[in-house]
């Protein structure tokens, strides 16, 4: 009786695959895989409260860190290897220079505030750490790493000079709220990067912290926090931004997610080749705040009327603009960079961080830049950028001495300052990669194809419009 | 002519050095600069007079060629005397129908009462026609004082800012000679001051050409379409609205909007916007232009030769005209539905390939335009009926418009839903098959005289209702019902005899002693507003249900006339005066669920007969075996003498054969349950019934397989007797076999027949599976296999009646196998156990036992082994 069970179940088992076998078979090759994009989303991870694990009082920033230690031993360790920490990357190797170079906000200059040397107490107050005030900061010391400017959850955590706890912040309470970074954590700094609101980005600014879904699709649609893109690992916390980058190594991608064929028509996907995924699904950027589009060191010092979108007598001659149409260039990931000392042609316009790639390079694609011009001081006589010393004492916000503050702050940097200084243009590159909008609002072809395109394909290296002289692929080249 | 082969080589010479050049401007200015001719060809500068484009564009271009091989300029009328759609009309183009928007048309020369002599023609559509044909030609009788011509104007579509207004202007009021020259006002060429037109001297170089870019001439964009031809409407960041419509333009016949603007961001107060992301249509979105399907038949760039004019060993003729020769003659007729020149659907997408995931996806294409799923719905201004029965003061007709809520004109804020486009079967599509299409339906209530419903001429309806601008006082008398002295919008209407009788009296008076009222009905193809895949129609349910896409009716007017003669103008359309009904409530529809009746499409179609048929069948068999078993339950089951003093086992059936067996019955069983959803998805909405249908098909094929090789099986082994009757008595048998179902079963008789290896089927078995696998089965599979094959072989399916037919047939087979798999299946019980038949066929060994276990309530144990526990236990007792 038993064998004859057996041979039943073997009989309906074959019969079943008889059956089901052409269909599913049949189901299978009609069936067209479409990646699921929230499969690689991670899963956020619970917090455990704080309230009941920290007592207090604290006296300072640093003993809240010590009190952090106690748990979370290797903390301060991983933080301290990271960029939000040294302010500057491991030395790489760069193309046309002998030597491995490191760079980092700790070394860069850029055209706003030209770099933190000279001006620490003002520029560190965005440091992930306490007390940089001077070249001498101790960067081995685990208790100067801040752990609340991440983790604090009451919104009431605010950093001064030099990055030091600003008076009136309820220590126990910020240090009991500890969780799980989110976008105000990031956006306390990011988005106001250059000292004030959208300021620097053109693609990052406050109002990310209430975006509706045709602000940015992920934050506002799906309520994407930060972190959930710049994925984080032992507190290397993923992304790079090409403004103080000289590699690419650890950047996230739009693709993280979105892998596989992303576009049902296949006109639209035959563009990934060559264009970038921000370059339609970001259209515009600063849609909501303006951003800082040319800045006139030069003009600085007269006693005009003052708004800080348009003049200040510190700083110069600002234009800001709002729902700015992005600049489109190559892009392979990498960007030239200047770096202090470099030799620059004051008579024509100094790249401080042009995007690598052309048309002729197959890792590149077309990719929308804010680029903020401006003019800033350079030394006459040497050919390069001055970095001066602008906060604090003999700076040029105290004194409005051009010369003074030249001097002092190349004496900190360590080279030679001519005495005869002048203003030159310079410009800037910021990729625009947030502020991505639902699909229904990315470009359309005519955006960019026709005459009323936004490209200049002529500069971006094609004969003209690809849409009727072909894609850079399908031109033969010597 | 050497002239000509100079300049065109300077010309070449131009376009070379142009393409050497790396940083070309987006438009090489390739076009030479040229002098602007008068008639008589001497400088217009030098005679002030007005210019002649055939004189000016003939010094290069074959300007005489082109006037004569346009359709533009032709405007239909070389067409006079062929057919229109009408019975009245002298002719199927512009120049020779009725245009309903206006209510005018070009009269016969036979007729008494004119309605447009030519020059009135050319007045009244000088927003519509290019010059040259009509405007050119010998007037006909109704000729007026000789006015001059009006050459074909190569700027209104060539030069980069034509002034069309002021164009129509200037042929409206009668300046024709300065039309042309009017084209270009505004360019800094000409101007005009106190009425008249000077040259000015800045535009011309010494040599008396025009200088540099003001001689710009370019290939017509769609911009320059749209200055006549629906709403095309370019630009991207000025959100698209209505404001800008003529009450005349054409696009409220078909609603088509020519932009790549999304719906969405468009400024039309329409339905769900912010979900309709696509663009109007997706052919401007991708930047084509116009003239990329719409384009001259010899331009070498496009041209095209009917493949059936080519030999068999080829596939394309790269013989054409050299650019030069082209430009020399352009062909100015473009391609249009009746051409070959147009660029269809097919030439340039791969329909098979983008549509693999589509069930039957020939079939469809065979059947279907690619415009009827591809254009879902329509969002322009559309007319659903024009009453020139009255007349605002104005003078417009009253026009309902489709898909807004009370009528009005979608220019206003009324929410504009859009319309769903009726399906017709249409045959000029473009194409040689017999398609459906979309169309949009309009009707046209008028006043016509005589036999044919001839028109009554707009002007005598104007002059019955009006005095200056304002509705005379019997009108304002008869129309005001709710007496507020003036005719308001409601009143507007000839719904009461009296206002019927009021305007006819005045149109007798006029002349018209017969003035009726007449319902013009006409299809009005449509080709544009074309959206991608993903926004076309793609749910099977849409078409495979009761409630079928292709059989939607479409409302005619929301308020027929009384009184109204109703007349079908079918053009390319299978529109049928039958199919017009009326409702209750007054309004009229279209119907088109017959005109397209040569379709039967599953899952909506279906006679009920069959099914009905096939149900009773089903469900008396069901009465009978419920009766039967509830009999056998309540039979005394007074012990009969036993067959078999033991129970023993047989091997009844070996592997194959219950492997066969049981993949039959499952795949029967699984057909019937995804054919009822293909017979019938509105009941299992929930089911994908493109899947479904995949399924049924796999399915299918496995049981044909299935069923093949266990043929083969009986018939090597010989097994194949088993099913074959003994003709010697074999009646007598199949009586016996048949009064034990009927009352030996009830009294506990053994089986007439012993069920044994050898012999497994009783006679009545052996005559129902004769039929079973001689009728049943075939028909099942060949209906079956010829429906599928429909698009393979539709010729086949034609001849075997169609997919009415085989459908039919189909579902009813279905139906009977049902009712097999029920009584087969209830017979298996009344083997030596309730479960003995079905444990053989699962375990191969029959179990013979008592036959008093028949009908014992104990033996319906599911378990088999307490079964045959059971059997063994009233075999010892």
């Amino acid at each position: 009786m038993k064998r004859q069970s057996a041979s039943w179940l073997w009989g309906l088992g074959l019969t079943a695959v008889l059956l089901l076998g052409p269909i599913v078979y049949a189901l299978a090759i009609h069936r067209r895989p479409q990646a699921n994009p929230w499969d690689h989303v991670p899963q956020r991870r619970a917090h455990v409260g704080h309230e009941h694990l920290i007592e207090g009082p604290f006296a300072s920033g640093q003993d809240v860190t010590r009190q952090c230690l106690r748990c979370h031993e290797d903390a301060a360790r991983q933080v301290m290897a990271t960029t939000h920490w040294t302010w500057e990357a491991k030395p790489v190797k760069v193309a046309g220079r002998d030597e491995p170079v490191a760079l980092g906000k700790k070394s860069a200059v850029n055209n706003f505030c030209i770099g933190i040397q000279s001006n620490w107490t003002k520029c560190t107050s965005c440091h992930a750490g306490y007390g940089w005030s001077d070249a001498e900061f101790d960067f081995l010391d685990e208790h100067h790493v801040d752990c609340l400017v991440c983790h604090d959850q009451t919104g009431g955590y605010v950093k001064g000079a030099a990055g030091e706890v600003a008076k009136g912040v309820d220590l126990v309470a910020v240090a009991q709220s500890v969780g799980v970074p989110k976008r105000e954590n990031c956006g306390g700094c990011h988005f106001r990067g250059g000292g004030g609101d959208a300021v620097k980005h053109g693609d990052l600014d406050t109002s990310l912290y209430f975006p509706s879904a045709n602000l940015d699709v992920h934050m506002g649609k799906f309520d994407f926090l930060c972190i959930d893109c710049h994925r984080t690992d032992h507190h290397v916390i993923g992304g790079r931004s090409m403004t103080v980058s000289l590699d690419a190594a650890g950047q996230i991608a739009c693709t993280d997610c979105h892998r596989g064929r992303v576009h049902d028509d296949g006109r639209i996907e035959s563009h990934l080749s060559a264009v970038a995924c921000q370059t339609c699904h970001i259209p515009h950027a600063a849609t909501r705040e303006a951003t800082k589009m040319h800045w006139d060191w030069s003009a600085a010092g007269k006693d005009e009327p003052e708004d800080p979108h348009t003049y200040l007598k510190i700083k110069g001659r600002f234009v800001y603009e709002l729902n700015i149409v992005p600049e489109y260039y190559w892009y392979n990931g990498t960007s030239d960079r200047y770096l202090l000392g470099d030799t620059m042609d004051p008579h024509t316009v100094t790249s401080l961080n042009r995007p690598r790639g052309s048309v002729d390079d197959p890792t590149a694609k077309i990719f929308p830049f804010k680029v903020h011009r401006g003019k800033q001081i350079y030394d006459q006589v040497h050919n390069y950028l001055i970095q001066p010393k602008t906060a604090g004492k003999g700076g040029y916000w105290e004194d409005f001495d051009w010369d003074q503050a030249a001097r002092l702050g190349m004496e900190t940097v360590g080279l030679d300052y001519s005495g005869q200084f002048g203003f030159a243009e310079t410009e800037m590159y910021w990729p625009i990669t947030h502020l991505v909008v639902p699909k229904e609002q990315s470009l359309q072809c005519a955006a960019c194809h026709g005459e009323q395109g936004r490209m200049n394909w002529q500069a971006l290296g094609y004969p003209g419009d690809p849409i009727k002289w072909g894609a850079r692929s399908s031109e033969p080249r010597p | 002519m050497k002239s000509h082969v100079t300049s065109l080589a300077g010309l070449l010479v131009v376009a070379l050095a142009a393409h050497g050049d790396t940083s070309l401007p987006s438009r090489p200015p390739l076009h030479p600069s040229f002098a602007l001719l008068d008639d008589q060809g001497h400088l217009v500068q030098d005679s002030g007079l007005p210019l002649s484009t055939i004189r000016t564009c003939g010094a290069c271009h074959d300007t005489r060629y082109i006037s004569s091989h346009s359709g533009h300029a032709d405007a239909g009328s070389s067409l006079i005397g062929k057919a229109g759609t009408r019975p009245f009309e002298i002719g199927p183009g512009l120049y020779g129908r009725w245009d309903v928007l206006r209510n005018v048309r070009i009269s016969a020369p036979s007729d008494t009462i004119i309605d447009l002599s030519t020059d009135d023609w050319i007045r009244e559509f000088a927003d519509r026609h290019v010059g040259g044909g009509p405007a050119t030609g010998n007037r006909d009788a109704h000729q007026e004082a000789p006015q001059h011509s009006i050459e074909m104007n190569c700027f209104l579509c060539h030069a980069s800012n034509p002034n069309n207004e002021a164009r129509i202007l200037a042929i409206r009021r009668g300046e024709w000679e300065w039309a042309n020259t009017a084209t270009l006002l505004g360019s800094g060429i000409v101007e005009k001051q106190d009425g008249t037109y000077g040259w000015i001297p800045d535009a011309f170089d010494k040599n008396g050409k025009l200088i540099g870019m003001l001689a710009q001439m370019q290939d017509p964009s769609s911009r320059h379409c749209a200055q006549c031809h629906s709403v095309v409407h370019q630009e991207m960041d000025m959100p698209l609205t209505f404001s800008t419509i003529a009450k005349d333009d054409p696009v409220q016949l078909k609603g088509q909007i020519i932009s790549p603007q999304r719906i969405s961001h468009s400024g039309l107060n329409v339905a769900n916007k912010e979900s309709l992301s696509r663009a109007f249509d997706v052919h401007a979105e991708r930047m084509l232009d116009c003239t990329d399907c719409h384009f001259a038949s010899n331009n070498p760039v496009h041209q095209r030769r009917d493949r059936a004019l080519l030999p068999d060993h080829l596939t394309h003729d790269p013989r054409r005209l050299d650019n030069s020769a082209y430009l020399y003659r352009p062909s100015h007729t473009f391609g249009s539905g009746h051409q070959a020149t147009l660029r269809s659907c097919e030439s340039c997408h791969d329909t098979e390939e983008s549509h693999d995931w589509l069930p039957y996806g020939k079939r469809h294409l065979q059947k279907l335009s690619c415009e009827t799923c591809h254009i879902p719905r329509l969002f322009g201004p559309t007319a659903e009926s024009i009453d020139w029965t009255v007349v605002d003061t104005d003078g417009n007709p009253v026009i309902a418009y489709r898909g807004t809520e009370f009528g009005e004109s979608p220019a206003s804020h009324r929410l504009n839903q859009g319309y769903e486009p009726v399906w017709l079967m249409s045959s000029d599509n473009g194409r040689s098959k017999q398609q459906l299409a979309p169309y949009n339906i309009v009707t046209t209530y008028y006043w016509g005289y005589g036999e044919l419903h001839t028109p009554i001429p707009r002007r005598f309806i104007l002059a019955s209702y009006l005095d200056d601008h304002v509705y005379r006082r019997d009108i304002v008398a008869t129309f005001d019902a709710d007496g507020d002295g003036s005719v308001g919008a409601k009143e507007l209407s000839l719904d009461t005899s009296e206002k019927q009788s009021c305007i006819a009296d005045r149109l007798r008076d006029a002349g018209f002693s017969d003035a009726h009222l007449v319902a013009d009905v006409q299809a009005h193809p449509i080709h544009h507003g074309i959206t991608t895949g993903h926004w076309a129609i793609r749910d099977c349910t849409a078409c495979h249900s009761s409630q079928s896409r292709v059989t939607q009716p479409i409302r005619l007017t929301k308020q027929r006339l009384i009184g109204a003669e109703l007349v079908v103008s079918a053009g390319s359309s299978t529109l049928v005066r039958d199919r017009i009904t009326d409702h209750d409530d007054g309004s009229l529809w279209y119907d088109p669920s017959d005109g397209s009746g040569r379709l039967y499409i599953l899952g909506h179609h279906s006679r009920a007969w069959a099914d009905w048929l096939g149900i009773g069948a089903f469900a008396m068999t069901a009465v009978g075996v419920f009766g039967h078993s509830v009999l056998r339950y309540r039979s005394p089951k007074s012990p009969a003498t036993p067959q078999y003093l033991e129970p023993y086992s047989v091997y009844m059936y070996p592997f194959y054969e219950r492997l066969w067996h049981w993949l039959q019955s499952g795949a029967i069983l699984l057909l019937l349950l995804t054919g009822i959803v293909v017979h019938k998805p509105d009941l299992f909405a929930m089911l994908p019934l493109a899947m479904v249908v995949r399924v049924h098909n796999v399915l299918a094929a496995v049981l044909v397989a299935n069923a093949f090789l266990s043929l083969f099986y009986h018939l090597t082994s010989g097994e194949i007797k088993q099913y074959v009757p003994q003709p010697r008595g074999f009646f007598d048998q199949a009586i016996s076999q048949a009064l034990y179902y009927v009352r030996g079963i009830f009294r506990g008789e053994p089986h007439p027949f012993e069920k044994t290896p050898q012999r497994k089927l009783n006679p009545l078995q052996q005559i129902t599976y004769l039929a079973i696998l001689n009728i049943l089965l075939p028909l099942q599979i060949v209906t079956g296999a010829m429906m599928w094959g429909t698009q393979r072989w539709p010729a086949w399916t034609d001849w075997l009646g169609g997919l009415s037919l085989l459908g039919t047939m189909h579902a009813l087979t279905a139906w009977l196998f049902a009712t097999f798999i029920l009584l087969h299946v209830y017979l298996t019980t009344t083997g030596a156990t309730p479960l003995a038949g079905i444990k053989s066929m699962m375990l191969g060994w029959e179990e013979s036992g008592n036959e008093s276990g028949a009908g014992d309530s104990k033996a319906h144990v599911q378990d088999a082994s307490v079964a045959a526990a059971t059997a063994v236990t009233h075999a010892a007792e």
